[in-house]
């Protein structure tokens, strides 16, 4: 039987005591593809992710992984690979003595081992730090690590857990292009994020998660068609525009909002020389958010 | 095996890392073993005229004279002043267990160790109980000793030792307050027995002054030059039995297997906490998405706490015989090293489910070990405690523990009798093992 979702969930329920975590959520991964799960702090994304590799055993529901229904045997674990929000590392180790380690735990041994263990050196350019001891890393670094100790035995599944959180713009974009080369290799990827340009960059679909439930999945476009709501045309002048112009004036900016900006604006038949300066904000993601539970996704 | 083999590798390598931890499993016992086996060489000799013998004196000097009265003084000897005829005829019928020699001349370079061509005394042993006819002239060689222990005796450098890892306790990081308080609390008892060392040590002093008072010349019978010699001459080689009384050649034999159970006790509670710490640091999470099983991860730590206990115990044999220390039965005491450190691994594994910080399980596991300590004897000997303690000490592992070393070291068991404290020990282990496996599955499938 071949199997077109690497991982489908059906209606999950998670209680930690009386505190609901995940309530009745489904999501299927198509194979090869990259799903981003977006929600703020306490969604549940991370208890998600938990039940996807049988480390959490969910109330209620379903999973399967590939055609496989058995989360927690040894056969779909090493299908999996898993980088966790909280750096799972040995500090006192160095990072070859980690990946040799968590290697070993996948049965990798020998020159295998070793290939393997250079490979991930590579991946997390940490090649020259390799026999320093992870307590001495930076934290970009040890993110780093923590993502290619996922990597180690080649899993056909990578879940990413907030990947990127406290690292600089150079570690970011260098875990970026990892994600980037796991995806044209053909993994499935699942990756959760609060940080909407980052799902909106990398992911094929995104689903949206908030209190422990999916508010909706799809691809960008889909849903920012969906929820975006309409965008807004923003015309900075010094003169009032013309009288029979819809959108408001507040004496600097003149303000509308349409589904079809740039139809809209052709249709006013404007002269551009009219605005110092036209901007037209798109929705995005953001914007889907708001819409959707209306409350802003970060929670500055 | 080999995710076993690869988990308690990983253990050691941690634990090879960490410096405190190091200091409680190898450093501790050893400053234990020294500490107390210098207590006890003044005070943990065998029972008062136990070991008879007989000393001819030929040279009839003040010199053989005072020797004599040392000898004398020493409460483990019953000492009679015999010819050398009379003297083989008790060693025969096992009244005495040798006899000494003081030939003519002896007083002459008694006492002077320049001395080039010292008269030697010459002490005549029964072959067939060779133990304490060793400890005869370890008594008569007492300096030998000494020479370690005055270094020890020094308390001043202990002390320095004692507060510069007191110090290290304050400034490390990655000890927690609690544990802190607790270590400081322990080092702050170290040094109480280290009074106690420098009181004892004073006393024996002061003994030994009064016994030589009369003669100043007391000291250099301590360099004296010893010759041995088999009391039954050639004539004999009937009374092969084998002694299988309890003999204390050293103070050694009773210090270091109540030190060894410490180091012991460190392995199971570093190894409590670090099976802890897997959780708290997030370890544990790569562990358990990975194919291997819970069982397997137990093992592992199990393995590396049973190696590292293995090591305690290697180590601090090691050193005992270094130090004079003569295992009767190198066989029984293997034999008992691994019942121990199976024992501990156990408790090692029930410890981890204390609690699930690392604070938690390492305040409650040292708790835990100082209880067993007090009351197994890894404190103060299990004879110099009150009656009703000595009865609650079959409940404590530590007191299984050490009588199993010692049955291998100088108490002189048989197989078939240290089947009962193997016996006890296994099974504690076990108990302990399955609790801790009880807990560590229940922690996985929340
Ligand atoms: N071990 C736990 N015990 C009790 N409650 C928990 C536990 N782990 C998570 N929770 C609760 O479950 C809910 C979901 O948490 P979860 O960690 O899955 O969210 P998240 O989306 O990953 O958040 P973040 O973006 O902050 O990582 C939260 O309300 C959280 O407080
Ligand atoms: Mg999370």
């Amino acid at each position: 039987m071949t199997h077109t979702h690497m991982v489908s969930a059906r209606d999950l329920h998670k209680s930690y005591g009386n505190r609901v975590a995940v309530a009745g959520l489904s999501l299927e991964v198509p194979s090869g593809q990259t799903l981003g799960l977006l929600g703020p702090n306490g969604a549940g994304k991370t208890t998600t992710l938990q039940m996807l590799v049988g480390l959490l055993r969910p109330d209620s529901g379903t999973i399967s992984i590939g055609d496989r229904t058995d989360v927690s045997s040894a056969g779909v674990r090493s299908m999996i690979g898993i980088a966790p929000q909280s750096l799972s590392l040995y500090e006192e180790l160095t990072a070859e003595e980690n990946l040799r380690f968590f290697g070993g735990l996948y049965g990798l041994k020998g020159s295998r081992l070793v290939q393997r263990v250079d490979w991930a050196l590579d991946f997390a350019e940490l090649a020259d730090r390799r026999r320093h001891r992870v307590q001495t890393y930076s934290g970009g670094m040890k993110r780093r690590l923590n993502f290619a100790c996922a990597l180690l035995h080649e899993p056909q599944l990578v879940l990413l857990d907030e990947p990127t959180v406290g690292v600089d713009p150079q570690s970011r974009q260098h875990i970026f292009d990892g994600i980037r080369r796991l995806q044209q290799a053909g993994l499935t990827v699942i990756y959760t994020t609060h940080y909407m340009e980052e799902a909106q960059r990398l992911c094929d679909r995104v689903a949206i998660m908030d209190q422990g439930q999916l508010l909706e999945q799809g691809t960008v476009p889909e849903l920012i068609d969906r929820h975006g709501g309409k965008s807004l045309i923003l015309g900075h002048s010094a003169t009032p525009p013309p009288s029979h112009w819809p959108g408001r004036w507040d004496g600097q900016v003149w303000r509308l909002e349409s589904d079809r900006p740039v139809q809209a604006l052709a249709e006013l038949a404007f002269d551009a020389s009219q605005f110092t300066r036209l901007q037209i904000e798109q929705p995005d993601l953001e914007s889907v958010f708001l819409n959707l539970t209306g409350r802003s996704l970060r929670d500055e | 095996m080999n995710a076993i083999l690869n988990i308690a590798y990983k253990d050691l390598l941690l634990l090879s890392r960490d410096r405190m931890a190091l200091f409680f499993l190898l450093g501790f016992p050893v400053l234990m073993g020294v500490l107390f086996g210098l207590m006890y060489q003044s005070s943990g000799r065998p029972e008062p005229g136990s070991v008879g013998i007989a000393v001819i004196d030929e040279d009839q000097s003040a010199m053989s004279q005072a020797l004599i009265q040392n000898l004398t003084a020493n409460t483990s000897l019953q000492v009679q002043t015999t010819d050398l005829a009379t003297a083989r005829q008790w060693i025969k019928t096992r009244k005495i267990v040798g006899l000494v020699i003081v030939p003519a001349r002896f007083g002459e370079t008694a006492g002077i160790f320049w001395a080039e061509d010292p008269v030697p005394l010459r002490v005549g042993r029964d072959p067939s109980r060779g133990a304490e006819a060793a400890m005869l002239e370890g008594f008569l060689l007492e300096a030998a000793g000494q020479l370690l222990a005055q270094r020890w005796q020094d308390t001043t450098e202990t002390r320095k030792l004692l507060q510069e890892q007191k110090q290290s306790i304050q400034q490390s990081e990655s000890l927690t307050a609690v544990n802190k308080r607790l270590l400081s609390q322990l080092f702050t008892t170290v040094e109480q027995w280290v009074d106690d060392v420098d009181e004892v040590t004073q006393q024996a002093e002061d003994r030994a002054e009064a016994a030589s008072s009369d003669d100043d010349g007391a000291v250099g019978f301590q360099l004296a030059k010893i010759e041995s010699f088999d009391a039954f001459a050639s004539e004999q080689a009937d009374s092969k039995q084998a002694d299988s009384e309890p003999t204390i050649r050293s103070g050694w034999d009773l210090s270091f297997p109540q030190s060894i159970l410490w180091g012991v006790m460190g392995s199971a509670a570093g190894f409590a906490i670090s099976l802890v710490r897997e959780r708290s640091r997030g370890t544990l999470l790569r562990l358990q998405t990975s194919p291997v099983a819970p069982l397997q991860i137990l093992l592992g730590k199990g393995l590396a706490c049973f190696v590292s206990t293995l090591l305690v115990v290697g180590m601090m044999v090691t050193l005992g015989l270094l130090l004079g220390m003569r295992p009767q039965s190198p066989g029984l005491l293997l034999g008992s090293a691994l019942a121990v450190a199976f024992c501990f691994v156990g408790i090692m594994m029930a410890m981890s489910a204390l609690g699930s910080t690392e604070e938690g399980v390492g305040g409650a596991g040292w708790a835990i070990n100082m209880v067993m300590a007090m009351f197994g004897g890894a404190m103060m000997p299990l004879a110099f405690m009150p009656p009703f303690m000595q009865t609650l000490s079959d409940l404590s592992p530590v007191k299984w523990a050490i009588l199993s070393l010692e049955a291998a070291i100088w108490r002189n068991y048989s197989l078939g009798e240290l089947g009962v404290p193997w016996a006890v020990l296994i099974a504690i282990g076990s108990v302990g093992f399955a609790i801790g496996l009880y807990y560590f599955h229940r922690g996985l499938s929340r």
